[in-house]
């Protein structure tokens, strides 16, 4: 027994560690159903990480064109937020969110760039994510003129602050829903501007078809997804745009091309109300 | 029997502070480290994290999208402690577009010349030296590109 108060300190020091590491992250354990279980450092021998797309690559990949311009009217406004009440909902509507942001970047709106990305900052704060976006970052948006370049620097460096939290703590489902949101978006916003024409844009066009293979490691990274309800319900968005691509590379005509733009539209509708 | 305990739970408690640690480090990694080799100024970092904690003979392949016409920077790096990391890019095929055992370089630019989902496969070597243990620390893989 004489070793017992030793490792009490220990126990004593780890604990309390523990607990402030915890308190300075904000993470609320019990509101948080999308956690996922810890990985022990000695099981990691070969693994695969499937990068999709974050929403701000998929942004500049599909709307960084010289011929397309800003329209507020498509992307999801910011008051809709509070109607956000469910973490599936909320991780959603942060890729959404994100995506929006990342296009009136593109465009150089500072201020819808800051208001949108203040709506993600709360809205990770309620995933219990607290230190994603910096203070510093939102002041050089909104007291600086920034050009695109820096803008998107800023918003990547924000989701990848996201992406690292939630990745170390095992969150791979909200990680997962924020960029099928952010995804889902990037294109409403592309088929949007295309106005459901191939004919409208063809650089637009040919990104939009390009995002197949985004799309491929998507499908990919969902395979195993058989329990999880929303999850599954994700899977098959997911699979039935994958299906509508597939239409559309055997017979690219202006009607597939309209209804693979419907769909992502009522794809996209589904997770904004 | 309630030493035990104690004993179970201090030593899983400095595990899981350990665990919190080492992936802290991985984002200083790649903010720093990585960010440098990228060279910031001129390529836009993308914004996935694919970093992770490995040892001496592991390995891990990253799945990623590239799109005709961009350019990109692919950079590798390793916690300070690691051995020198070997990567390759290959298609899914296993064909094989980069090795940097042959260049010897932490970094690999190119420019896609069509849209590819890529391989980037790296491994950790394992030291010679068997009676050392094995290094272990953070990999990260930064990918970054240009808007030309």
């Amino acid at each position: 027994m004489k070793n017992t108060p030793f490792y009490t300190l220990i126990l004593f020091i780890g604990l309390a560690s523990m607990l402030l590491t915890n308190c300075k992250s904000g993470e609320d354990a019990n509101k948080d159903e999308l956690e996922g279980k810890t990985v022990e450092l000695s099981d990691i021998r070969e693994e695969i990480l499937i990068s999709m797309l974050a929403p701000s690559d998929m942004a500049v990949m599909l709307i960084d064109n010289p011929d397309l311009y800003f329209n507020k009217d498509i992307i999801n406004p910011t008051f809709h937020a509070d109607k956000y009440n469910t973490n599936s909902k909320i991780a959603l509507n942060i890729g959404i969110y994100t995506a929006d942001l990342s296009y009136a970047s593109l465009f150089e709106q500072e201020q819808i760039t800051y208001d949108y990305l203040d709506v993600v900052k709360g809205m990770s704060e309620e995933l219990g994510i607290t230190n994603s976006i910096e203070k510093r970052h939102l002041d050089m948006i909104k007291n600086t003129k920034l050009n695109k370049n820096e803008m998107i620097r800023i918003i990547n460096e924000s989701f990848m602050n996201t992406d690292a939290y939630l990745r170390e703590n095992n969150r791979s489902k909200a990680i997962t829903m924020i960029l099928i949101g952010g995804w889902v978006e990037a294109q409403h916003i592309a088929v949007s501007l295309s106005k459901g024409s191939p004919k409208t844009n063809a650089q637009l066009t040919e990104s939009i078809l390009a995002q197949k293979i985004s799309l491929e490691l998507m499908t990919k990274a969902l395979e195993n997804v058989y329990k999880d309800e929303t999850m599954i319900s994700l899977k098959k968005d997911i699979n039935n745009i994958y299906q509508a691509y597939i239409l559309l590379e055997d017979n690219m005509t202006d009607e597939n091309f309209k209804n693979f733009c419907d769909l992502i539209t009522e794809v996209r509708m589904n997770y904004v109300v | 029997m309630t030493k035990n305990i104690v004993k179970y739970i201090a030593v899983l408690a400095i595990s899981l502070i350990f665990f919190n640690n080492s992936s802290a480090q991985c984002i200083d990694l790649v903010k720093h480290k990585g960010f440098t080799y990228l060279d910031t100024g001129k390529y836009i970092p993308e914004a996935r994290f694919n970093a992770l904690p490995l040892r001496e003979g592991d390995d891990v392949d990253i799945y990623k999208s590239f799109f005709k016409g961009r350019s990109y920077r692919i950079v590798v790096v390793g916690a300070e402690n690691m051995p020198k990391l070997n990567f390759k890019v290959t298609n899914f095929q296993r064909h094989v577009l980069y090795d940097s055992n042959k260049t010897k370089m932490e970094s690999w630019d190119f420019k896609s010349d069509k849209n590819q989902n890529l391989i980037i496969s790296v491994e950790v070597p394992k030291q010679s030296d068997k009676k050392k243990k094995p290094e272990s620390g953070c990999v990260a893989v930064i990918v970054g590109f240009t808007f030309d």
